[in-house]
């Protein structure tokens, strides 16, 4: 990692000096084509929450109650806090400058305190880096991370990505430090497609240019929705005198008026919250991109990606336990069978045959990043000093 | 002059000298450490190619020897054994005309015929041992003898060990050839129907499939918690003796089902467990009750806590609700407004919940050893099908038809018959093996797809080993050693998982080649100019002269 930290910043520096504008085509898709499905109900057990908010700093007070709301609606719709990983670049509520301590705010209202006493945040601070996030998404975290920090999916998850923070086009900037790209971002959807660790995802950011971060998904099953398209901001709804700053920004703003009126038990679809949006509103396009996703979206129910609706199964039969302490010896009928051991123990049998793997020889050298760096340094120092002294 | 010219010669070569030098070892000191990996040998197994998989079954058909004999046992066995064959064989073609690849997996059947010759006194005096009777997986005896009572059905007898007791109604060679054929058929056709698809298409998505819903993912071990949610305390304290439950009527579940994933089971009382919304009512026989689509919504997520942190092993959760007073008694309905007897439901890969309506007068109620009896068994219940066990003899029954009767011994206190413990383990294998495969293949498609990601010497370590107790799992289950294969593909599905989720194994970050043109140009460019030029003079002064 240290090595491409040395590329980043050797290519910030170049950027800023050489101007490098680098195109690209985005593909910012906003396919509607709908296949009829084979089934119109989910076929997930389980729901799952990555809600991030990459800013840090005060004025950035409105990302921080973007997803602090989410975070609210998805666990008030009935996704268990384990279900959620919520990571928060910055810790608005204790700022200095917040003069409602330890709260956050979404309106300038003031009704509801985002950050009451039920709040679980994953990731917080400097922890909210692209590797942890990807790392995530992907599962390949540290064996010592504990359970609130992982994602546990299996194939029957539906998963929610919220984001939001600055971006440009295809990148979504990490604590002013780093940035996430569209193609770090797909390919660790496929990584996660590839170990089934999601059955649908519902992929929502908002970012300026929102749209161009969902461009390069590739994996199936998932669907994404963004607040604006390529070269277009992403602007706050409205600022709270006292607090000082913006309190939230209008696609979430838009999508949580849509998700106020959902409750456990409504048949809103994602195509009515797809509707719901209101370029005019938004002051940006907010775009959908389907063509990953199987179901047609009037199928679709919101609850399915922000609640929790779990399938039952009615549980008619019970087995009938005999407690008897007959031991080994049953009775059947009037018939004596009795039960056997199985005397092989596969750990015995096994110590003979556990060596005769093969492996390849492979000289165990490791790219150190230190030694290249000075070696380069040394080398180019030296040509740099022998050219300028012959010219 | 000439010498001046000599050594600027000198000084220009040994520029390009240390370029000449340093390109390699830039080369070499930038690029991506990646230990080989066998792709090969992956995709050998991904394409079924490696190995057969078998599953072969050993019957042991004990004949009473009836007087007069009026079976013909020469062929009886290579008979019974041709027609179940040819079965199971109709299916495979079946699949290769289909166009799908036909994948090597077989079931190969043995059937040996035994004398069984002092019947009548082993079935009086109990002694069914014989010496030798089945005790591994995939080793079955059945003991035929004529019914009794003429012109009734075939009756079965089925044990909790390996073996059952066929009363045949007609003692005909024919007719036992097709009772036993029958019967070993619908036994086994409906577990190897299962393995063949998930080996033929692993991982067919979003199919709706109850079963494939409600049966947790493999895990080498789950975390059971068992809670008593206390609706409202104020005037009603409950309490039970759940670890004496536990030890008691889930204990030989627990150590018998250890051999394929091990469970760790806590409890927990949690009060002023609400629900977030308010049961129907029924006024004129006042009771609460809750409908089908109301039970979707029962667990309060937000309020109830009943994430644990002590692992990060899969979690099932098993509720025992008490409502409060205002919503009590709490009933479930079925979908035809029956109320359920039982009380309880099933959450897919989540877990179960009873509700209980306790007596209230004393203000304080504990639920004792015997009362949790009930309760527990509706836990082993929903735990069984959680946990994959299927009731391979009710299956059976569904597909035998009304000719036969089936009967069962008294459940064992393992609440698992070795019936449904083989069937439960050969599941497991067959499963292991193929997720095990599909791991390794999406990790060698990773590390060619991504080539950025650093593969380090350990996970080719874990990649071999993995293949090598996959190879060693298909060697033992070829030789009829279930046990082994089990444990080899539990060792397989866990290095190939550990070896795809290596924390080492995150891809660096995106870093197109535009990327690094822009971080080497400001460098090389300045550089090469004056060095191009030298050396463009250079030839031009060659030439000249």
């Amino acid at each position: 990692m240290a090595f491409h930290k040395f590329f980043l910043i050797q290519f910030f520096a170049i950027t800023i000096i050489i101007c490098i504008i680098i195109s690209q085509i985005s593909f910012a898709q906003n396919n509607e084509s709908i296949i009829d499905g084979f089934f119109s109900r989910g076929g997930h057990t389980n729901n799952w929450a990555v809600l991030v908010c990459t800013s840090r700093f005060w004025f950035n007070y409105r990302h921080i109650a973007n997803t602090l709301s989410m975070y609210r609606t998805v666990k008030r719709l009935g996704i268990p806090d384990s279900n959620i990983i919520l990571m928060l670049a910055d810790d608005v509520a204790c700022n200095p400058r917040n003069s409602f301590p330890a709260t956050v705010f979404n309106n300038a209202g003031r009704y509801l305190d985002l950050y009451g006493d039920n709040v679980e945040v994953d990731y917080r601070g400097y922890e909210v880096t692209v590797e942890n996030f990807i790392r995530v998404l992907t599962g390949r975290v540290a064996p010592d991370t504990p359970r609130s920090k992982r994602l546990l999916s299996d194939d029957r998850s539906n998963i929610l990505v919220y984001m939001t923070g600055h971006g440009g086009n295809e990148f979504l900037k990490f604590q002013d430090a780093e940035e996430i790209s569209s193609f770090d971002l797909a390919d660790a959807f496929e990584q996660m497609w590839e170990k089934r660790r999601y059955h649908e995802v519902l992929f929502m950011i908002d970012t300026c240019q929102a749209n161009t971060m969902y461009s390069q998904i590739y994996s199936p099953n998932i669907l994404a929705t963004g607040s604006s398209k390529l070269g277009e901001n992403s602007y706050s709804h409205h600022m709270d005198t006292d607090i000082g700053v913006a309190v939230i920004d209008r696609f979430t703003y838009y999508n949580l008026e849509f998700l106020e009126r959902v409750d456990m038990q409504s048949k809103a679809t994602l195509q009515d919250l797809f509707n719901s949006y209101n370029p005019s509103f938004i002051h940006s396009t907010p775009g959908v991109r389907s063509d990953l996703f199987r179901r047609p979206l009037n199928k679709v129910l919101v609850t399915d990606f922000f609640g929790s609706v779990q399938n039952v199964e009615l549980t008619g039969q019970q087995y009938n336990i005999s407690n008897s302490d007959i031991g080994h010896e049953i009775n059947i009928s009037d018939i004596k069978m009795t039960e056997y051991h199985s005397k092989e123990s596969p750990r015995e049998s096994e110590k003979s045959t556990s060596k005769n793997f093969h492996l390849f020889n492979v000289n165990s050298k490791q790219s150190s990043s230190l030694p290249q760096f000075l070696i380069a340094s040394i080398l180019f120092g030296i040509l740099i000093k022998l050219v300028s002294s012959i010219i | 002059m000439e010498e001046n010219d000599k050594i600027r010669r000198l000084i220009i070569t040994s520029f390009y000298i240390v370029i000449l030098f340093g390109l390699p070892l830039w080369w070499k000191t930038t690029e991506v450490y990646r230990a080989q990996l066998p792709f090969t040998e992956i995709e050998e197994w991904s394409n079924w190619e490696a190995f057969d998989l078998e599953f072969p079954t050993h019957f042991t058909i004990y004949v009473a020897n009836v007087k007069p004999s009026t079976i013909k046992f020469a062929n009886l066995s290579s008979n019974l054994e041709n027609l179940i064959t040819s079965r199971y064989n109709i299916d495979n073609s079946k699949e290769a005309n289909n166009g799908t690849s036909q994948k090597s997996i077989r079931f190969p059947v043995k059937i040996k015929l035994a004398d069984w010759n002092n019947w009548m006194n082993d079935l009086q005096d109990g002694n069914l041992e014989m010496g030798n009777l089945a005790n591994k997986n995939g080793q079955y005896s059945f003991y035929i003898l004529p019914r009794t009572k003429s012109n009734s059905d075939t009756k079965v007898l089925v044990g909790n060990q390996r073996q059952a007791i066929v009363e045949i109604n007609q003692w005909d060679t024919n007719v036992i050839e097709k009772t036993i054929s029958d019967l070993i058929i619908s036994l086994f056709m409906p577990e190897q129907d299962a393995i063949r698809k998930s080996i033929i298409e692993p991982l067919s998505d979003s199919k709706v499939e109850l079963d494939s819903m409600r049966t947790m993912k493999y895990s080498s071990q789950y975390q059971v918690t068992f809670s008593l949610m206390n609706g409202d305390p104020s005037n009603l304290l409950v309490n039970w003796d759940i670890e004496e439950a536990v030890n008691k009527y889930l204990g030989p579940f627990v150590n018998q089902i250890s051999m394929i994933s091990n469970l760790t089971v806590d409890s927990q009382i949690q009060h002023y467990a609400r629900l977030t919304f308010e049961p129907n009512h029924k006024p004129d026989e006042n009771y609460f009750f809750l409908t089908p689509e109301l039970l979707p919504h029962f667990i309060n997520a937000a309020e109830w806590n009943l994430a644990s942190a002590v692992s990060s092993y899969p979690t099932l959760n098993f509720i025992l609700y008490v409502p409060s007073k205002e919503q009590s008694p709490l009933h479930i309905q079925d979908s035809k407004g029956n109320i359920m007897e039982n009380n309880a439901f099933l959450i897919p890969r989540w877990g179960g919940v009873i509700i209980n309506n306790p007596d209230r007068s004393k203000g304080t109620h504990n639920f004792s050893f015997k009362e949790l009896k009930s309760v527990m068994s509706i836990f082993i219940t929903q735990l069984r099908g959680l946990l994959g066990v299927h009731d391979v003899w009710i299956e059976a029954k569904h597909t035998l038809g009304a000719t036969f009767s089936i009967e069962f011994v008294i459940p064992p206190n393992t609440a698992v018959t070795m019936w449904e413990f083989d069937n439960l383990v050969r599941r497991r294998i067959a499963e292991n093996i193929v997720t095990s495969i599909t791991t390794l293949k999406s990790l060698s498609q990773l590390v060619t797809e991504i080539p950025n990601m650093v593969v380090l010497d350990h996970i080719q370590t874990e990649v071999f080993l993995a293949l090598d107790n996959l190879s060693k799992s298909c060697k033992h289950l070829h030789n009829n050693q279930y046990d082994l294969a089990l444990y080899h593909s539990k060792k397989a599905i866990e290095l190939a998982e550990s070896a795809f989720f290596d924390p080492t194994m995150v891809s660096m970050l995106y870093f197109p080649d535009e990327h690094k043109y822009a971080i080497y140009m400001p460098l090389f460019v300045p550089i090469s100019v004056p060095l191009l030029v030298a050396l463009q003079r250079e030839v031009k002064s060659l030439k000249k002269k």
